[in-house]
């Protein structure tokens, strides 16, 4: 990890939205092609969920990429290897 | 799939492998565990704010291979219980679970990393069976001083966490059962109070210690298998209660938003809060964006508002059944957009998150209620108008040691569709008690000279509001304090025709005991701190103008001198009203006027009833013609229930007060 993931700045826009990435897949429960993928803090903390936006089915959560910031937080000790100090 | 609401006890032995007394049982063990830590905790600490005013809380989580799952948390601050469940599992990913060592206790007090701001340090230490870890149990509370540039750590201007206060990420402060002296020292050399954190520190810890031994015990009594299906079984439980709350509301999309009065610094830009919450069947999505953006100054939240709407939900929804843990938010996923004023980018800084988390809780519950009003629950105070102060203690015998005070007053929650709206309770994210008078007056040097409800504070409705406290103190000592006293400009908004609860506002006054009466002081005994005033001083959010006289631009600041024998008067705003007030039951305005909660002039203006001033008791004809006017007047958008607030506010004397 680098400070890239430490540091941000403040965004210009002054309104802030979430944009929801369609996937293209189709909705196992209702047969919807409205499934998209985005951030959200459920049971399991930070995810990534892949979702139907017409019956809310949850197609699955998956941990989030370094790249894609989320939590936005991110140590840069990250995958260091531990001291017996932690 | 959606779990059946109700399950037999074969079935439950079928799917968790235990019987349903079993089940029942190691449910409330769990439960009844992270009571007694909480306990512990209590009454070991040395702060007034954990000790008396119970900011605090205990969790449990069970350790899974997708994660972990927060099983049971205690009353008290409850937001400590929500956000444990996304801070243990960012815990668990950034330390290892193979790093961790029986006795080990580590503490944070990140926001970035699930908690709430700096002042709310965290502890958390894994419980071992036969080698592995299986639980985590974790403690949070309210610290008075976590150092930085103001005297309580809430620096409302601190534009990042590097001038806010010590920023803690995970550290060991046991190491395998033994203090790790650096990490004691870091905490007690860089906070203004050290017996207190040293006092804290180990309260909690205590606290943790104990749950540790709690959890083994009952392991050691169902044996593993028997606690994993007990744990199972007691997060479906509350998933079934969630799901089950949920469906009985109508699928749609419902949206509301509503304002911070500013953050402080851009004192021209009210801070929005939106939210879109939509409901399919058993499921839920709260959407925050269209969002401000994170404000300059510390009034915004990190991570934490991803959990903590689950309070406004279980509000609406589940308010009968008190159990929360992750089986309840499987449910329902939020978005937090990053960047906006309840997802702040780091290093931003976020330790005025209090009243952010109020209102993102408002929004929750406004846009729930329109999809049931019958359900709905109009507005609380939505801000916790607390108050810092700090300094050299001068008493006698004192030292000059440094106090620190935190004030949270009771506040009134807002009228629902059931009744009218609770009084002296708790902000929505706090679930605690106000201080104790003589703990407060024996550790600091503030004297509290009253602590009231003020007259015609809560809005008017068919159920109105609940009444807030209105605090007095005065000062023995010369410190600095500050406030977050929101709401002045946007009170909180009725529900369903409902009238606005009395906004915020404060004075100071020029003597410590000037004529009273109901928290009304004529104007010459005062001169306006923070609040909406009228060209003459007097509150009027309907006609004044912000700031006008007062001291403060804004009812966010901190680090404002205060002087030896300074007394002001901080008024909470009341909670909304819900419902025509013109459909108020009569005897209902009659009585809380005889219990002076309303002046007789408020009951015929908001409420259209008309009262004698002699006898109080109502004219019914002249009652049934004044609502009747009121009526035709709002039809043609001449009236409208006006924002509860004691109008004819004296100027010179009490006297001037000839209908009260």
């Amino acid at each position: 990890m680098g400070i890239e993931h430490i540091i941000y700045p403040r965004p210009v826009e002054e309104y802030i939205y979430l944009k929801k990435v369609p996937t293209g897949e189709k909705c196992p429960e209702c047969g919807s092609n409205n499934v998209s993928r985005y951030p959200v803090i459920c049971s399991l903390g930070a995810k990534m969920v892949v979702k139907c936006q017409d019956c809310l089915c949850a197609l699955r959560y998956e941990t989030p990429a370094p790249s894609e910031n989320w939590p936005p937080y991110q140590p840069v000790t990250d995958g260091w290897e531990a001291s017996i100090a932690g | 799939m959606a779990i059946d609401d109700v399950m037999t006890a074969k079935e439950i032995k079928g799917k968790y492998g235990i019987g349903l007394a079993e089940a029942e049982i190691i449910k409330n063990t769990l439960i009844q565990s992270v009571r007694q830590m909480s306990w512990i905790h209590m009454r070991g600490a040395y702060s007034t704010i954990i000790r008396d005013m119970m900011d605090l809380a205990e969790s449990i989580h069970w350790i899974t291979e997708a994660g972990t799952q927060q099983v049971a948390t205690s009353e008290g601050c409850r937001q400590f219980g929500t956000c444990h469940n996304l801070m243990v599992n960012l815990l668990v990913k950034e330390w290892g679970l193979e790093n961790m060592h029986p006795g080990d206790i580590i503490i944070t007090n990140d926001a970035y990393r699930g908690g709430l701001h700096e002042c709310d340090l965290n502890a958390f230490t894994p419980v071992f069976w036969e080698g592995k870890p299986v639980f985590i149990i974790g403690g949070g509370a309210h610290f008075l001083d976590m150092g930085g540039a103001v005297v309580g750590s809430l620096n409302l201007t601190a534009m990042t966490t590097y001038e806010e206060a010590l920023r803690v990420p995970p550290m060991l402060l046991y190491a395998q059962g033994i203090p790790v002296r650096p990490t004691f020292n870091l905490l007690i050399e860089n906070t203004r109070m050290p017996r207190y954190m040293l006092g804290d520190l180990r309260a909690i810890s205590g606290a943790l210690r104990v749950g540790e031994k709690r959890l083994q015990d009952i392991i050691k009594r169902w044996g593993l298998e028997a606690i994993r299906g007990g744990v199972e079984y007691t997060l479906d439980y509350c998933e079934r209660l969630m799901r089950k709350a949920i469906r009985e509301f109508p699928d749609g999309v419902y949206e509301a938003e509503d304002y911070l009065d500013d953050d402080g610094m851009e004192l021209d830009k009210p801070v929005k809060l939106k939210c879109k919450v939509t409901i399919k069947g058993d499921r839920m999505e709260i959407d925050f964006s269209g969002s401000s953006r994170q404000p300059f100054s510390g009034l915004k939240t990190a991570l934490i508002d991803g959990t903590r709407p689950i309070l406004g939900v279980k509000l609406i929804l589940d308010p009968y059944n008190n159990e929360i843990n992750a089986g309840s938010m499987r449910p329902i996923d939020v978005i937090i957009p990053p960047g906006s004023v309840i997802c702040a980018l780091p290093p931003a800084s976020v330790g005025l998150h209090m009243d952010p988390g109020e209102r993102a809780i408002n929004v929750v519950d406004e846009a729930l209620s329109k999809a049931a009003p019958d359900k709905g629950v109009a507005c609380g105070v939505g801000t916790c108008g607390g108050w810092v102060a700090g300094g050299p203690d001068m008493r006698p015998g004192k030292d000059f040691a440094m106090f620190v005070f935190a004030q949270l007053p009771t506040t009134g929650s807002g009228g629902c569709a059931k009744g009218d709206g609770l009084s002296f309770g708790s902000p929505v994210i706090g679930n605690m008690r106000d201080c104790i008078v003589e703990f407060l007056e024996q550790e600091c040097p503030i004297m509290l000279l009253s602590r009231e409800a003020p007259i015609d504070q809560a809005g008017a409705g068919k159920y109105r509001g609940g009444f807030s406290s209105c605090l007095t103190p005065h000062f023995l000592s010369p410190g600095i304090f500050g406030a977050g006293g929101d709401r002045c400009r946007f009170a909180p908004p009725g529900e369903f025709g409902g009238g606005s609860g009395s906004p915020s506002f404060c004075y100071r006054l020029t003597e410590p005991f000037p004529p009273t009466w109901r928290g009304v002081t004529p104007v010459k005994y005062t001169k306006p701190m923070y609040g909406v005033f009228d060209e003459k001083g007097r509150p009027d959010l309907e006609n004044g103008i912000m700031g006008q006289g007062a001291e403060q631009p804004s009812g966010h600041f901190t680090n404002q001198p205060l002087e030896d024998g300074t007394t002001f008067r901080a008024y909470v705003p009341g909670g909304a009203g819900y419902g025509d007030p013109l459909e108020r039951d009569v005897q209902a305005v009659r009585l809380d006027v005889w219990n002076e909660w309303y002046s007789i002039s408020f009951a015929r203006e908001a409420y259209g009833v008309i009262i004698d001033p002699e006898t109080l008791k109502v004219d019914e004809k002249a009652t049934q013609r004044k609502r009747e006017e009121l009526r035709k007047r709002r039809e043609r958008g001449e009236w409208k229930v006006p924002v509860a607030m004691f109008r004819p506010w004296p100027l010179e004397s009490l006297d001037e007060i000839k209908e009260a």
